[in-house]
């Protein structure tokens, strides 16, 4: 009996104990080798980059990567596996007719997928043409809340800044809405995206090409309503000082007289109040009529439900990235999938509230941050084609202060 | 049909019980109801039956756990306040359910027994989790930073079958838990949880006195985790997180529909003897996983896998005869938990697609402990018992990206002193006990995050309850007293507290009343 109970639990103990000691402790974590190539704008001359900081974000950690290390044209960098956004910012210098030129220069890559052992991927870059004219300097898209807790909607605004030394005129600068949404990525086909910016709405600045003069450092204020908002929530605005309001005759909403109205160029500009769209600033270089004719955009994609594909077909219109004076894309961390821009417009993105449907978003803008003050106390705006960094996100709204 | 079901077993418990009444009601003609009862009662509840019970949860040993037969029903309330506490656990609760308990043994041929049980209580002030069973699903819960306090109404069954067959026993046991946790205001979870496992054992008598037992065992676990805000105006970031405060950043936001599938099995192996005296072991490896996956529309995507393997042993040795026991107890305990976590894409075409997938989270917790015991248990007189221990448990968890880490060991030791008195016709069971836990070593590491952040606090929290010294002080009372027809009537209270290293303090108490026969 005691060599029968000994045999049996002696190895058992042991077996035990050597588990109970056994470190399963190796945690997974495999990296890629990837072989970034940088490739410049093309038609430059001695093109040489400087200053090169790349970031790596990966998209479900969060985990960002920072690296300098560019060699040749090429970064070599050991990343663990996801799926990564990349940017890319620096300097190019390069000769134009005989003289040394230095300009910023940036990149984007979104949804670059790293597994297995090594990965090699190009990203493009193109200079960055910082605005020196109008700019988006805020947009107020999300409305407000009343004592009652509810929605009121009517109190949204642009405000349109002139970045500039010069006085310029407002006269025909044009806003559009993406028609595609930042939280919803498509394969669109034709695919316009590096030359055109595909737009659901446009409205237009009436005047005859002088009416309405923008003083340097000052701005104009486009109104969704242009009335005392306040008289219907007392934590809204008073918007009767904005300087043009939107207006849609065929709908139940409200114009106020004393204030001009924009014109309805194509669509129905309503400002998407979780943040989910896109809007680029514009002039059209041959009116209005010429982009109705000429920039049509037909496109189709395939709508994925539930697995099953239904091919879809749409008719919208585009805005030449040529034309656009300033770009603005908007987005929510929770549901953010892509930019609806070219990069070279906007290589980022901002937000009021965190996800969709945020009830802190309320009573929030974004607003385009100041660079500098002249001598003369004229407001430089931060303008770098990055909403992400030219950006405050979640703002008080300037005209609520 | 659950609802049917609970009846039907919640009757089937109250059978065996009564069943076994009718038994006792024979002895009454012989006017040994009351006596045959307290002696049951000190059984049951004996220090000694506690210190050997876990040799016996083999459903073929079941046969051999109690000598007598015996029924108890009872009715109690439960409150608890901690200081120091996780908080994804909450910070106590009330509860208030009843319990009922039956086995019935035919002695030289069978044993029948089974388990109903009903809660209906609070969780409070729960952070940072909004899904239920922690200890089970534990990291992979959804979180929001508003919590509160979580309502619950649990049901448990249980029950099994022994019998002898000459030298041979074979048992079959089965347990079902329904858990149901909710709120009533944003964020409002609503949990359901089942919880199923049946076991198959086997014991040969290898003499007079041993038996070897072995057992197998099959688990199915689910739960359904799905949060709604009822607010117009929109509600707060829900995160899927993934360990020490990491989470998933592609899908915090609104995604508040989480699935836990999960199943195991388990084998344990038992030489116990008949008469509780002598050389006792038992060995039992439980293996559990479950994937979690959430819901986005129509698709299903499975975030993360987590296994856990559990070794367990024991090895006692008591001397001693019917009037004095003493013995030592030697038990380890290891679980290593293990999670492969998904990556995905959402940049492609519109919908989400898992791209890799790796083990990022490991988590260890390891204890050893050695018991002694020493038993005075007379037929008439004052009995008592002394139960001291001292014990060492370490529990370590890591993060591989962002790397993190918390790891730390204690020592703890308590000393049980028990009264059992017969009073007239009442037996009186009184305790109290004592225990110091002491904190040996413990390190942390998440220097990727801003002391200022709410992850950051969370985490410093629970830190600093894992890692806190403390003394308790347990004081309890039991009151038996018989009635006629072989039936009798039980209060029990019990008041436990803790001191904390600073000046956190912790509170429980318990109070039931009940019948027995």
């Amino acid at each position: 009996m005691k060599m029968t109970l000994r045999n049996l639990w002696i190895p058992l103990c042991a077996l035990l104990m050597l588990n109970a000691c056994k470190k399963d402790s190796v945690l997974d974590s495999k990296q890629i080798a990837l072989n970034l190539v940088l490739e410049n704008p093309s038609g430059l001359t001695d093109a040489k980059l400087s200053e090169v900081k790349v970031t790596f974000k990966e998209i479900n950690t969060g985990k960002e990567t920072l690296s300098t290390n560019v060699d040749q044209q090429k970064m070599n960098i050991t990343l663990g596996e996801g799926s990564y956004d990349v940017s890319l910012a620096g300097q190019i210098t390069y000769t134009e007719q005989g003289k040394s030129k230095t300009k910023k220069v940036a990149g984007l890559k979104q949804g670059m997928v790293l597994t297995g052992a090594q990965h090699s991927e190009s990203l493009a870059l193109f200079i960055v043409e910082e605005g020196e004219g109008f700019v988006i300097q805020e947009i107020f898209f999300t409305g407000t809340q009343t004592p009652e807790n509810k929605l009121y909607l009517g109190d949204k605004y642009f405000v349109i800044y002139n970045n500039s030394a010069q006085t310029l005129y407002a006269d025909g600068l044009v806003i559009g809405q993406s028609d595609f949404l930042t939280t919803q990525k498509r394969d669109y086909t034709p695919n316009v995206m590096s030359e055109a910016v595909a737009v659901g709405s446009v409205i237009k600045v009436p005047g005859s090409g002088t009416q309405y003069p923008v003083l340097p450092g000052k701005s104009i204020v486009i109104a969704d309503d242009a009335i005392n908002h306040k008289e219907y929530n007392p934590v809204s605005i008073d918007l009767r000082k904005a300087d043009f309001e939107i207006f849609n005759e065929d709908a139940d909403d409200i114009d106020n007289p004393q204030v001009k109205n924009m014109e309805n160029v194509y669509g129905r500009m309503v400002l998407h109040n979780r943040g989910f769209t896109s809007y680029v600033l514009a002039k059209f270089p041959n009116g209005t009529d010429d982009f109705l004719t000429h920039q049509k955009y037909d496109y189709s994609y395939n709508l994925q439900v539930g697995g099953v594909v239904y091919p879809m077909d749409q008719e919208e219109y585009k805005i030449p990235n040529s034309w656009i004076i300033d770009a603005v894309n908007l987005s929510v961390q929770s549901d953010f999938q892509w930019i609806v821009t070219d990069p070279s417009l906007d290589m980022g993105w901002t937000f009021c509230g965190k996800l969709s449907a945020d009830k802190t978003r309320f009573g929030k803008s974004v607003r385009r941050k100041v660079l500098s003050t002249t001598t003369e106390g004229r407001v430089i705006l931060k303008d770098t084609n990055n909403s992400s960094l030219d950006f405050e996100a979640e703002a008080k709204p300037y005209l609520m202060q | 049909m659950l609802k049917q079901l609970k009846v039907f077993i919640v009757i089937m418990v109250a059978g065996i019980g009564f069943s076994h009444a009718s038994d006792t009601a024979k002895l009454d003609s012989l006017g040994l109801d009351s006596l045959m009862l307290r002696q049951k009662l000190k059984e049951y509840h004996a220090p000694l039956t506690r210190f050997t019970d876990g040799f016996y949860t083999n459903p073929a040993m079941k046969y051999y756990s109690r000598n007598s037969s015996l029924t108890e029903l009872s009715l109690g309330y439960t409150a608890d306040k901690q200081g120091r506490y996780e908080m994804q656990q909450g910070k106590g609760g009330q509860r208030f359910g009843f319990d009922t308990e039956a086995l019935l043994k035919h002695k030289d041929k069978d044993v029948l027994w089974g388990s109903a049980a009903y809660s209906n209580g609070k969780r409070k002030n729960v952070l940072w989790n909004e899904s239920s069973d922690y200890a089970i699903i534990a990291p992979y819960v959804m979180a929001d930073t508003v919590g509160g306090d979580l309502s619950y109404e649990q049901y448990s069954f249980s029950g099994g079958y022994g019998i002898q067959l000459g030298k041979t026993m074979l048992g079959i046991s089965g347990k079902y838990r329904a858990l149901l946790e909710y709120r009533d205001i944003d964020p409002r979870p609503k949990n359901v949880v089942s919880d199923l496992e049946f076991e198959l054992g086997a014991a040969r008598a290898l003499n007079q006195k041993y038996h070897l037992a072995i057992g197998l065992s099959a688990r199915k676990y689910t739960q359904e985790n799905i949060i709604k805000f009822y607010n117009q105006l929109g509600s707060p970031v829900v995160y899927h997180m993934t360990g020490l405060g990491t989470d998933n950043k592609l899908f915090a936001g609104n995604r508040t529909e989480s699935y836990y599938n999960g199943g195991g099995y388990g084998f344990q192996l038992q030489l116990a003897p008949k008469d509780k005296i002598g050389l006792f072991s038992t060995l039992e490896y439980r293996d559990f996983s479950f994937d979690k996956t959430i819901r986005i529309v129509l698709e299903a995507l499975p975030m993360a896998e987590l296994k856990s393997k559990l070794w367990k042993g024991e090895l006692a040795y008591l001397l001693g005869d019917q009037e004095r026991q003493y013995g030592l107890k030697i038990a380890a305990r290891n679980e290593q938990r293990s999670g492969i976590e998904s990556k995905f894409d959402n940049r492609g075409q519109g919908s989400y697609v898992k791209i890799a997938s790796s083990k990022n989270y490991l988590n260890e917790q390891s204890e050893f402990r050695l018991t002694g015991i020493y038993n005075v248990q007379k037929q008439k007189t004052m009995s008592w018992q002394v139960l001291a221990d001292i014990g060492y448990t370490a529990e370590r968890t890591e993060y591989a990206d962002p790397a993190r880490s918390m790891d730390f060991r204690a020592i703890s030791g308590g000393i049980n002193l028990g009264l059992t008195s017969v009073l007239g016709k009442s037996l009186l069971q009184a305790a109290v006990a004592g225990k110091i836990s002491k904190n040996t070593d413990a390190t942390r590491s998440w220097s990727d995050l801003n002391a200022s952040s709410a992850v950051y606090r969370m985490l410093e929290s629970n830190y600093a309850y894992h890692v806190s010294d403390y003394q308790q002080l347990n004081l309890s009372a039991r009151w038996d007293y018989p009635l006629k027809n072989g039936m009798g009537i039980s209060l029990k209270s019990v008041y436990s507290y803790t001191a904390f290293d600073t000046k956190y303090t912790g509170n429980q108490f318990l109070l039931t009343g009940g019948i027995t026969f």
